[in-house]
């Protein structure tokens, strides 16, 4: 019980912490986006703490994390420009289908606390590496470095096992149970990206997708043992990246793609290419004011990543640690053998047949507004497919065992997109927001 | 109205999913100490996993925390190519269960060098450089030793 009190109050600090952050918001966002942004910020910020904190040769503990995390905040608070998007309310007319989606975030929550539903990569690697960091007091590259290392991904981002570690270090012991609350954390943030994206849609469209986009993730989670896995990870960075890829490119669209990006980047290293995919598809747009190129834009879109991606591929350099991708070419044997092994995974019992909604990605790029999210999900659908087709593994075995995971970082963010593209043409953003706040249905932002 | 029709069907779906798994979960879940399934489908709470985890106590007990211990199960067979790779996720649970230690696998290329102690589990080794430290005798083949140094 005090171990799970601890991620919760962990997760409300690096909430606090990066909802604190400036220039997060534009006027056309939500609180939830305020939010959603805040707590991605935050857990960027954190693992930008924890790195500095590595660097610097100094363990982690509650007194060099604390101030560590108080600092940027005070400064924040105390010298950014307080603007009327950090009193961004919250919506409070919950609609049936958010009472849903609570409903079927509890059930997760309940079955993933009994460890039953817990990913099999969370003791493969995942959570070891959260408990020997948690031991060490910081990134513990000398496990990873063992000649036997391989087998815990040593090459991976480790933004969820210092989660993991900096909870067990509030806590004083690692408690499984309690880690499984990241997960639960990250499906809420999900589904409050998802409701922010669909927030131009009409009501019940909204209340239909967060409802379905809930049940179907929860009903996945279920059967797939889903809980302690850094997978919800990818696809929250995707889904909180929708609203600013489907507005014209602002200050705060590239802050939030900025910090989406560097989310990815922390925490997989699929994510990695799906942060370069994100600067990318807002790079590649002209922003409403200011200059396509320029120095602050870039810094505002590319900034957090390189910070996030630099030391990670130094110390994995340093180290050694790179796992090399054994790769075989190209084959006419391998694009055979791949092909009904992907249309087994859209059979794949775990998904109940919504792995098909993969198919309606080209609907993205048919509308101007969802073209660039088009760009970043086909990019990366295709960067898969790649490496299953010129890996030198049983490409079967190899896509029938991680695809239908994989597939999970994508298909959120393909059906929020559709059912947010299609509702974009009846009602703008701005119109929304003014009909919220003239409403007055709305809680404030903390 | 067709889209209403679509989203609607897709939700009632997923509501059905959603209950079948929470169903299959928490039966699965109550059922736990039944459990047969191979290493790949482990799960806490399985009786394989408590089984191994009171063997480990032999390394709780009686090895300093930090030291390199080996681990040891039954060898994936090439009569059983349907299920390789078996002994390399026993020692993936080993490993998440002894965090304090340095768990490795018996086929590392360094490990002549590094064991320190050595645990096996449902498997008899004979090796003469191990000394017999400990065993539990409720579980086959449950036995710690000590790596003695080798001659040089």
């Amino acid at each position: 019980m005090i171990a799970a009190l601890c991620v919760v109050v962990l997760a409300a600090i690096l909430l606090l912490a990066g909802t604190r952050l400036p220039g997060l918001t534009s006027a056309s966002d939500g609180g939830l986006c305020r939010v959603v942004t805040g707590a991605l910020a935050g857990m960027v910020l954190f693992h930008l703490l924890v790195t500095l904190l590595d660097l610097a040769g100094l363990r982690w503990s509650v007194l060099s994390l604390g101030p560590g995390l108080a600092l940027p905040v005070a400064l924040a608070v105390r010298y950014a420009p307080r603007s009327e998007d950090q009193r961004r309310r919250l919506p409070s007319d919950l609609g049936w289908g958010d009472q849903t989606a609570l409903l079927a975030v509890a059930v997760f929550a309940l079955v993933a606390l009994t460890l039953w539903v817990t990913t099999s990569d969370f003791f493969y690697h995942w959570g070891t590496k959260g408990e020997r960091f948690f031991l060490a007091g910081h990134v513990d590259y000398g496990f990873l470095s063992r000649s036997w290392g391989w087998a815990v991904h040593p090459d991976y981002p480790n933004l969820l096992p210092e989660l993991y570690a900096a909870s067990a270090l509030l806590a004083g012991r690692f408690d499984a149970p309690a880690q499984m609350l990241w997960s639960v954390l990250f499906f809420v943030l999900l589904l409050a990206a998802a409701r922010e994206a669909l927030k131009p849609a009409e009501p019940w469209v909204r209340q239909t997708g967060v409802a379905l986009l809930a049940t179907a993730t929860a009903a996945f989670a279920l059967r797939q043992q889903f809980a302690g896995g850094a997978d919800w990870m990818p696809a929250l960075a995707l889904l909180a990246a929708i609203p600013a890829l489907a507005r014209q490119p602002d200050d705060a669209g590239d802050l939030q793609i900025g910090i989406a990006a560097a989310f990815a980047a922390a925490s997989k290293v699929e994510g990695v290419m799906l942060a370069g995919l994100l600067v990318l598809a807002q790079l590649a747009r002209r922003p409403v004011a200011g200059r396509w190129l320029g120095g602050i834009r870039l810094l505002r879109l590319a900034a957090p990543t390189v910070l996030v991606v630099l030391p990670w591929w130094i110390e994995v350099r340093r180290y050694h640690l790179f796992t090399v991708l054994a790769t075989g070419g190209l084959t006419r044997e391998r694009v055979q053998a791949a092909l009904p092994a992907l249309l087994d995974v859209l059979n794949h019992p775990v998904w109940h047949g919504f792995s098909y909604a993969m198919l309606l990605l080209p609907l993205l790029a048919l509308r101007r507004r969802t073209r660039p999210l088009a760009l970043v999900i086909g990019g990366q659908l295709a960067f898969y497919l790649w490496i299953y087709l010129v890996a030198a593994f049983d490409t079967r075995f190899y896509i029938l065992t991680s695809f239908p995971r994989l597939l999970f970082h994508l298909l959120p963010a393909v059906l929020v997109g559709v059912l947010a593209g299609k509702s974009q043409g009846h009602q703008g953003l701005q119109g929304l927001q003014g009909r919220e706040a003239a409403d007055g249905t709305e809680l404030l932002c903390p | 109205m067709i889209r209403k029709l679509i989203l609607g069907f897709a939700l009632a779906w997923a509501i059905a999913a959603l209950l079948l798994e929470t169903g299959r979960a928490l039966a699965g879940f109550d059922d736990r100490g039944q459990s047969r399934d191979e290493v790949p489908y482990w799960r806490f709470g399985t009786p394989q996993v408590d089984e191994l985890d009171r063997c480990l106590n032999l390394v709780r007990q009686r090895v300093p925390p930090g030291r390199v211990v080996v681990f040891a199960s039954p060898a994936d067979t090439p009569e059983t190519p349907e299920t390789p790779d078996h002994e390399f996720f026993r020692w993936r649970w080993a490993a998440y269960l002894l965090p304090r230690w340095e768990v490795a696998p018996l086929q590392d290329p360094t490990i002549s060098r590094t064991a320190e102690y050595l645990i096996t589990w449902r498997r008899d080794l004979e090796i003469p450089r191990l000394a017999f430290l400990a065993g539990d005798p409720g579980i086959p083949g449950c036995r710690l030793y000590q790596v003695r140094k080798a001659v040089p």
